[in-house]
C-alpha cells in the first residue's frame, strides 16, 4: 500500500511537473522518426460562401537533421498539373525554396524568408506546411489541463523563434494520453486570432503517428482549407538525389 | 512525309503503350486591335490546342507535345508543331535527351537575352517570349551535389514563319520569305557547354553558356527578290543570376557576341533587375513589384547592330507587377510599363487570368503600343480574350 501510495505520488509530481517545452518536445518525438514518406493529399479549398475548390498534391518528405526537404507536385487542377515547388528547410537560416512551372520550363527560385504568404492559395501559410520542430518555438507560461472535445489535453503557449514569422504566438493542445497534438490558434501580428487548425484521423503507419487530415479555418475571412492524406507511405526509401534541383524538370 | 511516319509510330508507341501520364488544351482566342495601319485586320479569332504525353521507363522517359492553331481568319496561322519530341535516357548522375524540345534560360520576368536557344514562333503574339519553336538536339547533363554540367548539341537551325500580311503581329513587309539563309548550311551544329548551380550558404543560382554556332538573332537581306533570314556564326559567352536577399529578388543576365560574319558587329548585353513582394498586402493576397532594365551595346555601328536586328531592348527600361490573389482559382495580374529610353517607344500591358470550375480558364490581355515615328511600330490598342478547357 505504501509503495504504491509512493508511485502514485511520484507520478503525479511527475505529472505536475511537465514543462510546456516539454509536452512539445514528446509530440514533436511521437510523428519523427519516418525518415523519408510519399504521401498523395488533396486539399479542399472552401470560400466564405461555402463554395469548394479541390487541388491534389504529392507531397514527398526526406526528414533531416537541419531541416527537412520537401517536394510538392500539382496533380490538379488540371492547368497546374505537373507545377513543383522544391523547399530546403533549414533550422538556423531562411529556407532555399524554388517553384517548377512546367508550361515555361523554368525553374524560379522565390523567397521564403516570409513565412506568412498562402501556401498555394490556401489558408495554410508556409510555415503552417513547414517542419512544426519544437526547437523553432520558445515556450511561456505553464501547461494548462484541459478537456478538448472530451479528450484531456495539455494546453500550451508557444512563440515563433523566426522574426519572420506571421504570428506572435500559438496555442497548442496535446493530447495527454497519445501525445499528439490535436488542435492550434495561431494569432497575427496584432496579437488577434487569426486560425485554428484541427488535426485528426491520426494513424500509426510503421510505427511512425501520422496525421490523417488537418483543418485549417480562418477566423477573419471566415475561408477554411481541409488538407487530407489520401495515401501516405513512411519509410519510402527516398535519398537526397531525389529533392535535388534536378528532379523538378523530371 | 518521314516526318509524319516518324511522329505516328511515336504516337502508337505512346497510346499502345501503358501507364502514359498525359495533360493538354483546347481552347479560343479572340483579339480586338484598334488601330490606323493601313490593310491590317481590326479582329483575329483562334482554336488552339496543345498536348502532353509522357511515357516513363525503368530508366528515362518519352515525351511529347504537341500543338495546333487553327486561326479562322489568318491562313498562314493554322499549323501544327511537335515542339517536344524526345527520348530522356536516365543514369545514376547523368541523362541523355536526343530529340526535339524547348528550354529556358535566363533570370529575368519580362525579357531574357540569354534565352538564345530556340527560335521565336513569329506566328503567336510577338510580345510572348515564351512561345518557341522546338530544336532538335543531343544533350548530355552530368550531375554534382549542387550544380550540373552539359553540353548540348543542336543539329538543325530552325526557319521562322510569320503571319499574314493583314495581321497587326507582323513586323515584316510583303517580300518577307520564310527560307532561311545560313552561313554554312542548316545543318551545322550550334554547341552550347553550360554550367549552372546554387550556393550552398547563399541564395543563389547561376549559369555559365558559351556557344559556337548559330547566333538566335538573324538579319535580313534579299535574296531572290525576297526578303531572307539569314542566320550566321558567333562565339558567345552568357551568364545568369538569381540572388535572394530576404523578400527581394535580384537577377542579372550578361552577353557577349563575337561575330564571324563580317557584315554583323560584335555585341554585348546586360540585364539588370529586382523583385520585391509585399505579403497580405490585402487580404491574403501578395504584390510583387518588378524592374529590369536591359542593355544591348553595339561594338563596331558601321556594321549591323540593335537597330537593325530590330532589338527592342536595346536600351529599356520595364516596370511592373504581379498581383497574386491567392485564392482558390489561383487569379493573377500582371502588369507594366515597358519604355524604350533611347526612341521613347512605351508598351503598356496588362494580363489577367483566372480558373472557373476547375477545368477552365480565362485569360484576359489589353496592351497598348505607342511607338515613336519611323518605328516598325505603330499604334496600337489591344485586347484579348482566351478561354480554354484542361485536362
Amino acid at each position: 500500500m505504501k509503495k504504491i501510495l509512493i508511485t502514485t505520488l511520484l507520478s503525479m509530481t511527475v505529472l505536475m511537473a511537465i514543462s510546456n517545452q516539454e509536452v512539445a518536445e514528446k509530440a514533436d518525438l511521437m510523428t519523427d522518426g519516418f525518415g523519408s514518406s510519399v504521401a498523395q493529399t488533396e486539399m479542399i479549398l472552401v470560400n466564405a460562401s461555402g463554395q469548394k475548390s479541390v487541388r491534389e498534391l504529392e507531397m514527398k518528405t526526406l526528414e533531416g537533421e537541419n531541416g527537412d526537404k520537401t517536394i510538392s507536385t500539382f496533380l490538379t487542377p488540371a492547368d497546374v498539373k505537373g507545377t513543383k515547388t522544391l523547399t530546403h528547410e533549414h533550422l538556423d537560416r531562411d529556407d532555399d525554396q524554388w517553384l517548377y512551372l512546367p508550361a515555361l520550363k523554368r525553374v524560379k527560385r522565390i523567397a521564403s524568408s516570409n513565412k506568412s504568404g498562402s501556401f498555394m492559395g490556401s489558408e495554410f501559410s508556409y510555415e503552417d506546411i513547414g517542419n512544426q520542430d519544437y526547437e523553432k518555438f520558445t515556450y511561456e507560461g505553464a501547461v494548462e489541463e484541459v478537456e478538448l472535445n472530451a479528450e484531456k489535453c495539455y494546453k500550451g503557449t508557444r512563440i515563433p523563434k523566426d522574426e519572420n514569422s506571421g504570428y506572435t504566438k500559438q496555442v497548442s493542445w496535446v493530447a495527454m494520453e497519445s501525445f499528439l497534438l490535436k488542435q492550434v490558434e495561431y494569432y497575427d501580428r496584432k496579437s488577434e486570432l487569426l486560425k485554428t487548425a484541427t488535426f485528426s484521423d491520426y494513424k500509426q503507419i510503421d510505427g511512425v503517428w501520422r496525421v490523417g487530415q488537418i483543418k485549417m479555418v480562418n477566423h477573419q475571412n471566415d475561408k477554411s482549407t481541409v488538407l487530407i492524406w489520401k495515401d501516405d507511405k513512411v519509410h519510402a526509401g527516398l535519398s537526397e538525389k531525389e529533392f535535388n534541383k534536378r528532379v523538378l524538370k523530371q | 512525309m518521314k516526318n509524319i511516319i516518324l511522329l505516328s509510330s511515336l504516337l502508337s508507341t505512346f497510346l499502345l503503350s501503358e501507364g502514359i501520364e498525359y495533360k493538354g488544351n483546347i481552347g479560343f482566342e479572340s483579339s480586338y486591335a484598334d488601330h490606323e495601319i493601313a490593310g491590317k485586320r481590326n479582329k483575329q479569332n483562334a482554336l488552339r490546342a496543345e498536348l502532353e504525353l509522357k511515357q516513363k521507363t525503368d530508366n528515362g522517359q518519352l515525351v511529347f507535345n504537341g500543338k495546333a492553331i487553327a486561326d479562322i481568319d489568318d491562313k498562314k496561322r493554322r499549323y501544327f508543331d511537335a515542339n517536344d519530341l524526345y527520348y530522356k535516357h536516365e543514369f545514376e548522375n547523368s541523362d541523355l535527351l536526343i530529340g526535339r524540345n524547348t528550354r529556358f534560360w535566363g533570370a529575368m520576368e519580362f525579357y531574357n537575352h540569354t534565352d538564345v536557344f530556340n527560335t521565336k514562333d513569329l506566328r503567336d503574339d510577338p510580345f510572348d517570349y515564351d512561345s518557341k519553336i522546338g530544336a532538335n538536339n543531343i544533350a548530355y547533363t552530368q550531375y554534382f551535389e549542387n550544380s550540373e554540367l552539359s553540353v548540348i548539341v543542336k543539329v538543325h537551325e530552325e526557319r521562322q514563319r510569320v503571319q499574314d500580311l493583314e495581321s497587326v503581329n507582323r513586323f515584316v513587309p510583303a517580300i518577307y520569305g520564310d527560307s532561311l539563309e545560313t552561313q554554312e548550311g542548316r545543318d551545322r551544329p550550334t554547341v552550347y557547354l553550360k554550367y549552372s548551380g546554387s550556393g550552398d550558404e547563399v541564395q543563389v543560382d547561376y549559369a555559365l553558356i558559351y556557344q559556337n554556332g548559330y547566333d538566335e538573332q538573324r538579319y535580313l537581306a534579299p535574296v531572290a527578290g525576297e526578303l531572307r533570314q539569314h542566320a550566321y556564326l558567333v562565339d558567345k559567352v552568357m551568364g545568369y543570376a538569381t540572388l535572394v536577399s530576404g523578400e527581394t529578388i535580384y537577377k542579372t543576365e550578361l552577353a557577349y557576341t563575337k561575330s564571324k560574319e563580317e557584315k554583323v558587329s560584335d555585341y554585348a548585353q546586360v540585364s539588370l533587375g529586382l523583385e520585391h513582394t509585399l505579403y497580405g498586402v490585402w487580404n491574403k493576397s501578395d504584390l510583387g513589384l518588378l524592374a529590369e532594365y536591359y542593355h544591348y551595346k553595339t561594338k563596331d555601328k558601321s556594321k549591323l547592330g540593335a537597330k537593325e536586328f530590330n532589338n527592342l531592348f536595346a536600351d529599356d527600361v520595364t516596370l511592373g507587377f504581379r498581383w497574386t490573389l491567392n485564392d482558390g482559382a489561383d487569379s493573377d495580374v500582371l502588369g507594366g510599363l515597358a519604355i524604350d529610353k533611347g526612341n521613347h517607344e512605351q508598351i503598356l500591358f496588362v494580363e489577367y487570368e483566372t480558373r472557373l470550375y476547375d477545368k477552365y480558364k480565362l485569360g484576359l490581355s489589353y496592351q497598348h503600343l505607342a511607338p515613336k515615328s519611323g518605328s516598325v511600330f505603330k499604334k496600337l490598342d489591344s485586347v484579348q480574350l482566351d478561354v480554354g478547357y484542361y485536362f
